[in-house]
Parts: structure tokens; sequence; C-alpha cells
């Protein structure tokens, strides 16, 4: 595993950030970390950073601790929620200072970016929109070459246009050097579309770890509607983990082979039968209730 | 990798170089205007000006020194406003950099800041002193003395900023805690002293407090500077703290968890500490003004009360940020409850205050009415020796026992007061000291034994400890209008004068030595070197004016009968002093028009009234003295019980 915290903890003073996670995450995976505000996902990054020490438990990469291990943080980049940059500094004054403390700097890549996102790299940054801030942010992280990218709330004041662009680009470098990200979010729309793995974090500890693919093709929305009764059969061999009636027709989310599943209904003979997709927030909101948690409170 | 992660990053230090450089460049402007450029203006060929400062210190010294006090605090906030700043902190911890590499290349990098305008402006000196051949006015090694000194105080400060920055997470606080962390040790040692003689009867307070405790800061000790160097042991010793501070610093800061950023302190468990010490320091502040300035129970006890919430509320505002903290009092219940019950408890620990060793366990007493006399450059030889027989100690323990006895009504100001300053050594090494102020006419009889014994005498005269042939040099001075005043250098004389004095105070009586009389002259003994005896002249000396009288000298060296041409004596009562606004003459008018008034001319008795009239007029008679040569009478008085027979006749009849 590239990433792997084991019954970590963390509070600051008498505030507990976070409980008793265990996280991990394969080499050249994007995984997502969702979760509402003051959950703990910026504390597990600023934790994997090597910026917080933990509690209790541990906090490694490639097997090391990461707390005051340069060799790792070398190849370890956080981008904060806030990009910050040294006062009255030019993004190509960053640029040198970056280049000066990570081995891995890498002035093709920090060019031909610079091209990508259109930067005037010779303007003092603090001049610069929130939205250009963070892509000069993205811009310096990409140049660095990291192993492992941390991103929190990455995509805050990004236009749609440039979202595309960054998400493209992190796709790319996991894609072409098996980079490996984290990145967190309140927002599960907002980046479900590059994460292979997401975890849900909610009041300091981790509810649950998914792969997606795993998750998409576990459960399903089906709507089926039968001429008269219900063959309680039927029912019994589904086992929905959610039922709603709309007049004859049942909407029922269940878990299982889609192909069993379909020979299954065709059986009993349906007058309706529909296999519909899922948003993968639908997927976290059934998969959430089965836990027990009423997800409105978690996400926004 | 490695040359990246080394101590020396060039990146780094050109980023701490953009938010500190501005810093040393002001200090580098101010040092030039102070000394090359003010150097040229004195010097400059056109006009030189005879200022000869062979210490470079007394250049505009107050800017100076401010400069030094605001410098090195200034550069170490701004410095590491990287570990203050919340943004900043994360990104500067995600790097791949140890925290020792951080600290060094920000520290030293800081330091070089520090240190540059100094060497610089040192060295532009230096070249103008070549150049413009200033050797006349001061030599190159008080340019290593000014570069080193100011160096000495810059780091020491600089460590003790770089030092508070690590326990705090706001710039403000490290400023203002900076500063108070200097003054501390001083601070605290005065406090600690004043109260204890607040709250215990007999704690010698003024007796420790005359050991150099302006030495115990660097902030209480820079004025030194202009005028004196420092001992290679405070230098030593400065430079020693500066040290354990600045690796103090880094050990707290691998400690220091980067979330404490925007906390005042930046670990919890002092929090409660830096709470209720606030709280107490400022409580004895409180119970230290008002015991001080009102020096009543009622008042002192007021003192401390305020103190405490002050201070308890003002360190708690500093913890939560916010003025709104009137609603956590918790803790001042507790603190209050606990003090309480300590004061309530002073009382009843008399064994301090009581306590007067026991005869067998003294080896040797010193007893003064002058605790300045162990002021630290006080020469050691003129302080006063103990008193090592039986029959001394005794009496002195006599002395004390009454004076803690009398505790209640020793109280108030009295003409007499006269402070006494117990030193017991006692034979098992360990000491007893205790200070007081009485008024001396309640213990006259006790006094009065101790004061006239030839063993007291010798111990606490100066005159005693000067050999007669030790004496170089004698001159004697007169107090009166007319100006007299006499050097006496032959070996053989000044040893004569000095035995003469020697056998005069030998027989002086206690009464003498408590009126406080018109001293007619005093006398300077000088043995060499810058060390001298002062000492009053009484008219009781009368071995010293025999002497004076045979080698024709007594009318060169006092006022005798002879200067006089009349005096005026009346009543105090009758003639009605303004003691705000005495005009002689309007005195002298006063008592010439006054029925009552006496008016002497005879030698013999103006002879007995100068040997007895005093200096402090509001006594039972007034006397104007009309001076042969002078237009102006001078104004004494005598005391009931000292004046003249035929005065105290005159007006009694």
């Amino acid at each position: 595993m590239m990433i792997q915290i084991n019954n970590m903890s963390k509070a600051f003073e008498s505030l507990q950030a976070v409980e008793d996670i265990n996280l991990s995450v394969r080499k050249g995976s994007i995984y997502g970390l969702i979760g509402s505000n003051g959950a703990g996902k910026t504390t597990i990054l600023k934790l994997l950073a090597g910026i917080y020490r933990q509690d209790k438990g541990d906090v490694t990469i490639y097997e090391q601790p990461v707390y005051e291990n340069i060799n790792l943080k070398d190849k370890v980049f956080f981008i904060p929620d806030q990009p910050f940059f040294f006062s009255q500094y030019t993004v190509k004054q960053m640029a040198a200072f970056y280049k000066n403390i990570y081995s891995g700097w890498n002035d093709k890549r920090f060019e031909s970016l610079s091209e990508v996102f259109e930067m005037s790299i010779n303007k003092k940054i603090h001049t610069f929109s929130k939205g250009v801030q963070r892509q000069a942010a993205f811009l310096l992280a990409l140049s660095t070459m990291p192993d492992i990218l941390l991103l929190d709330e990455p995509m805050d004041g990004l236009d749609p246009v440039v979202r595309k662009k960054v998400k493209n680009l992190l796709i790319h470098d996991v894609a072409e050097r098996e980079m490996t990200i984290l990145i967190s979010s309140h927002n599960l729309r907002e980046i479900e579309d590059m994460c292979d793995h997401i975890g849900i974090i909610h009041k300091g500890k981790l509810l649950m770890e998914k792969e997606l693919d795993d998750l998409k093709s576990d459960i399903h929305k089906i709507q089926i509607a039968y001429k008269g009764k219900v063959p309680e059969s039927v029912m019994e061999q589904l086992n929905p983990v959610h039922l709603e009636k709309r007049g004859s027709v049942m909407l029922c989310i269940v878990r299982g082979n889609e192909e069993e599943l379909t020979a299954k209904i065709r059986n009993s003979n349906p007058v309706i039968f529909d296999l519909l997709p899922l948003t993968l927030e639908e997927i976290f909101i059934y998969e959430m209730e089965d836990l027990g948690y009423a997800i409105k409170n978690i996400f926004i | 990798m490695p040359s990246k992660i080394s101590l020396f990053n060039k990146e780094i230090a050109l980023q701490i170089s953009r938010s500190i450089g501005w810093v040393s460049l002001v200090y580098f402007l101010g040092l030039a205007f102070i000394l090359p450029i003010r150097m040229m203006m004195y010097y400059g060929e056109e006009y030189r000006f005879i200022h000869q400062e062979n210490n470079l210190f007394r250049y505009d010294f107050p800017i100076q020194m401010i400069f030094m006090i605001i410098v090195p605090v200034l550069l170490a906030v701004f410095l590491l406003r990287f570990l203050q700043v919340k943004l900043s902190v994360d990104l500067m911890h995600s790097l791949p950099l140890k925290r020792e590499s951080l600290f060094f290349q920000y520290t030293l990098t800081g330091l070089f800041f520090l240190l540059l305008p100094i060497v610089a402006v040192a060295l532009l000196v230096a070249v103008l002193h070549g150049v413009m051949d200033l050797d006349t006015y001061f030599g190159l090694k008080d340019i290593y003395g000014w570069a080193g000194y100011t160096i000495m105080f810059n780091i020491i400060i600089y460590s003790a900023g770089i030092f508070v920055g690590m326990l705090t997470g706001i710039s403000a606080v490290q400023g203002v805690l900076t500063y108070i962390l200097l003054l501390f040790p001083a601070g605290i040692t005065l406090l600690i002293f004043v109260n204890m003689g607040t709250l215990f009867y007999g704690f010698p307070s003024d007796y420790f407090l005359n050991r150099e405790l302006e030495k115990m800061s660097p902030l209480t000790t820079i004025y030194i500077l202009e005028h004196n160097s420092f001992s290679w042991t405070t230098i030593g010793t400065y430079l020693a703290i500066t040290l354990v501070l600045y690796l103090l610093s880094l050990w707290i800061y691998k400690k220091r968890k980067t979330e404490a950023v925007t906390q005042a302190i930046a670990f919890p468990k002092l929090k409660s500490i830096f709470k209720y010490g606030v709280t107490f320091c400022v409580m004895l502040l409180g119970g230290m003004y008002f015991g001080e300035v009102q020096n009543h129970y009622g008042w002192t006890v007021f003192g401390y009360a305020v103190g405490t919430i002050i201070g308890y509320f003002a360190a708690e505002m500093v913890l939560e940020k916010t003025w709104r903290v009137f609603g956590h009092i918790k803790g001042l219940i507790i603190y209050g409850a606990v003090f309480t019950v300590l004061a309530v408890s002073v009382p009843f620990l008399t064994g301090y205050e009581n306590r007067v060793p026991d005869q067998e366990d003294v080896k040797g007493v010193i007893l003064t009415n002058n605790h300045s006399v162990f002021i630290h450059n006080y020469e050691d030889i003129f302080k006063p020796s103990p008193l090592t027989d039986e029959q001394s100690i005794q009496q002195v323990r006599e002395l004390h026992k009454q004076i803690v006895a009398n505790k209640r009504s020793n109280n108030g100001i009295s003409p007499s007061s006269e402070t006494a300053l117990f030193i017991y050594e006692l034979k098992d090494g360990n000491k007893v000291i205790r200070e007081y102020v009485v008024p001396r006419d309640l213990y006259t009889q006790h006094y009065k034994p101790i004061y006239e014994s030839e063993k007291y005498k010798r111990a606490v005269n100066e005159i005693f400890k000067v050999k007669p042939h030790q004496a170089e040099k004698v001159t004697i001075q007169s107090h009166g209008m007319v100006p007299k005043h006499i050097t006496i250098t032959d070996s053989a004389e000044v040893e004569e004068l000095v035995a003469a004095v020697q056998k005069d105070i030998l027989e002086e009586s206690y009464e003498s030595m408590v009126y406080r009389q018109g001293n007619s002259a005093s006398m300077e003994i000088y043995m060499g070197g810058n060390s001298f005896v002062y000492l009053e002249l009484k008219p009781s000396y009368n071995n010293l004016k025999e002497w004076l009288e045979r080698k024709d000298l007594l009318h060169r060296a006092m006022v005798i009968a002879d200067d006089i041409s009349y005096i005026l004596v009346g009543k105090e009562s009758d003639i009605g002093l303004d003691p705000y606004s005495i005009d002689s003459r309007q005195v002298h008018e006063k008592l010439e028009n006054h029925p009552n008034t006496i008016k002497i001319t005879d030698k013999a008795r103006i002879q007995e009234c100068l040997d007895r009239a005093t200096w402090n007029i509001e006594e039972t008679y007034i006397a104007s003295f009309m001076y042969e040569t002078e237009e102006s009478p001078e104004l004494k008085a005598f005391h009931r019980d000292h004046a003249p027979e035929f005065i105290k006749k005159h007006f009694e009849e």
C-alpha cells in the first residue's frame, strides 16, 4: 500500500479531530475523501503531509512514518484549501523556491504547464484572482513531480473549464507515472468522475471506504410492476435495500449481480421491468442508510 | 538530494532576507547616522570639535540603546512569522525539511541580518579612523569594544525573542512577552523581596535589594555601557544565557505542534502556569505599590486583591484572545481562596519575626543603620565588621528583642527614625538578617551602651579601617557661609590628625552622635587610588580642634567665634516660621524687632552657640548668626536639651 493509516487519532487540545482512522490507498489510485465541514478531512491530509503529528496510531507512506521524514516528504505535495505563497512573490520566484527544495522539480514540466494554464509567471501572485492563484498552486505542485498529491477542496473557485483542465492533468499524471492522489471534498458530485476510491468521513470517523467499480456493479435501481399481486418469492429473493411503491409500480434498490438479478426477475413475469442507473450520490445514500446513518447530516 | 536538504538553502535565505531585510537596513542607517556620519560632522577638517569620546556608546547613547532594545525583538518577531501565520506554518512544515534545518536556517540567517549592520558600521568607523586620523579621539580597541558589546546585547535579546517565539503562536504576544521575560529576573526578585518585607516584620528587603539587582536583566543593564565596561564574568554569563536560550528554543521547537499557531501560549500545559504566574506577579505588584505608597495594612490588602483580579483577567484575556472573559471566575476563586488561607496564616508563622538568635549560637553580629554599605561596589574594607565579644552580642540581642517585642509601636514616622540592620553570623555558618526602622528615642537605653562602646565604634566607623600611616592626604572643609578649606599632605601630620579624630570618636557620647547638629565641617581622608573616607566633624572633637589650634589651622579649617560678629536668638514660637519659605533676612528682622530676643556678642558664648546649634531650624530656639564678612545672616536653631544654659535661662525666666 502506498498510503496506510492505522488506528490513528488526533486531537486539538480538547477537540477530538479524528478518531481511530484506518485508511489505505493503493499506488496510482485517486482516493476521494468525502465529508461535511469539520469532519476531519483536512486533518487527515495534514497528517499525511507531515504537518501534524498523530496522537495515536500510524501514518505511513511506503510503510514509513511520515512525520519529520524528509525523504518521504520530498515526494509528497500538499495543496491546502487556501493556497499560500510568500508575500510579493511572482510565480517564477515561487518556482525557484520549490526547485530548490524538491529534488523532483522538472523545469520542462513547469514551462509546458505554464503554457497550459496560460500563466503570467512574472507577475506577483497576490495580484491574481483566487481561481488563478489556485491554478498557480497546481502548476507548482505538478512541476515538483510528486509521487503523492494531497489536495484539500481543490476545485473551489475554479470555473468548469479550468476544472476539466485540472482533472485531465491530474488523471494524466496518474496514468503516466502512477501518481497517487488523495483528494478531499464536501461535495461528492464534484469529484466522483475522477476518483476510483471513496472514503466517507463524519465527525472524525471514517464511516466507509469503497471502490467505485465494485459499488456501481453491486447495487441497482429496479422498476417493476406485476399484473395483480406481487409474487412474494420475488421480493424474498431480491431483499431490497429500499422499496417505494408508486401505484402498482415498485421502485427497489437491490444488491447483487446484474445478470442474476435480471434472470430472477424475468422468471417472475413482470409487466414492467427496468434496470435504471444510479448516481454515485444515490448509491451512497442507500449504503449509508444501510449502516444506519441519516444521510442529510453528511452531505450538503 | 542531500545537497538540497542541507543546512543552508539559498532560496529560504532569500525568502528570509525579503521579509526581514528592512529591519537590518533601518538599523544600519540608524547606526551610520549616529557614528560614522556624526564623526565626519564632528571631526571634519574645517572645524574640529574638541569632542573626545573614547567610548563609542557616548554618541547618541539613548538612540543606540533604543535600537539595541528594539531591533533584535523586531527581527525575531518578523523572522518567526513563518511560525505564527497559519498558512505559512502549513507550507513550511509540509516541505521536505527537518525542523532542525528550518530552525538553524531561520535563526542563523536572522542573526546574520542582525549583526551585518553592526559589523558594517564598525568597519566604516575603522576606515574613518584611519582616513581621518582619529586616534586622538578614540582607538581601534574602542571600536572592537563597541561592536562586541553591541553584539552581546543584541544576541541575548534576540535569543530571548526566538525563545519566546517558540512558546507562543501570536507575533504580538511574542513581542510583549519577550520584554517581560527580559525584565523578569530583576522584576520578580524585586517584587518578592519587597513583598516579603511587607509580610514579614524585619525582613531585610533593602539589604537584599542593594545587590546589583539591575544586572539580572539585560534591559536594565544596558545603560552601564555609556560609562562602564562589564566584567568577563558578566560577559561570560550573558553569552552562556544566550546559548542556553538558543538551544532551548530548538528543543521547544521540536516539541511544538504546528497547530499551536494563533494560540497565545503554544503548549497547553503552560497555559495555567502562564495564567497563575501573571496573576501572582500582578498581585505582588499591586501589594508593593499600595504597600509602599500608603504604608498601611488595609491598603496593602487592597493592593493584593486588585492585583490578583487585574492579573487574572489580563492573563485570561491574552489566552482567550478576547476581553469578554469576566465569566471565567472559577480559577480566580480558587486562587483567591488559596492565597487568603496563606495570608491569614502568615501572622501565625511568627517564628521568623520573633527569632532572635540565642547568645550561644552567635559567632558575631553586625549592627548598622546604613544598609547602603552593603551595595555591591562599596569597598569591602569599609564595611562594618562584626562584634564578636559576648557583651556586645548580648547588648545587640537585647536591642533586637526589644524591637521585636515593640512591633506595634515601632510604626509611624518619628524625627528619630533609624534603620537597624542586624546581621548575625551563627556558629553553624548560617546567617540571620533582619532590618527595621525604629524610633530611636524609644530605645535610648539600649542604643546608648552599644553606640558608646569602643568595640562598636571601631566596628562601624570607617575611620578605624584606616591605619593612620596609610593615609596620604587629608582635607577639611567648613560648611558655614564662609568657605574654608585646608589640605594636609605631610605624612607625619596626616598620621597625627587621623589619630586625633579617632581618639575624638572613641570619646564621643551617644547624645553627641544622635543630635542632628549643624556640623561645622567635614573631613576626607585619602588613601591612594580612589579610596577615601568621608566623615562629619562634630563640635565635640576636641582633640582635633586642639591639634588644629596648635598648628594654627583651626581658623582656616572651621568657622570659629572670630568669624561671627553677633548672634540673635529668639523663641521659635514667638517668631513663627513658615517652613516652606524661609527668608533669613526676614527672620533676622523679626528677631531684631522682638522684645524677647537675646543678642550675643561675647566670643566665648558665640563659640558655645556654634558648637550647640543645629541646621534643623524647626527647634525650640531660632538663632540668626551674623558673620563679620557677610551681609546676610545664617539661620540655625537649638533644641531645648542642647541649648546653652544662658539661653535657656533667658527664655525660661
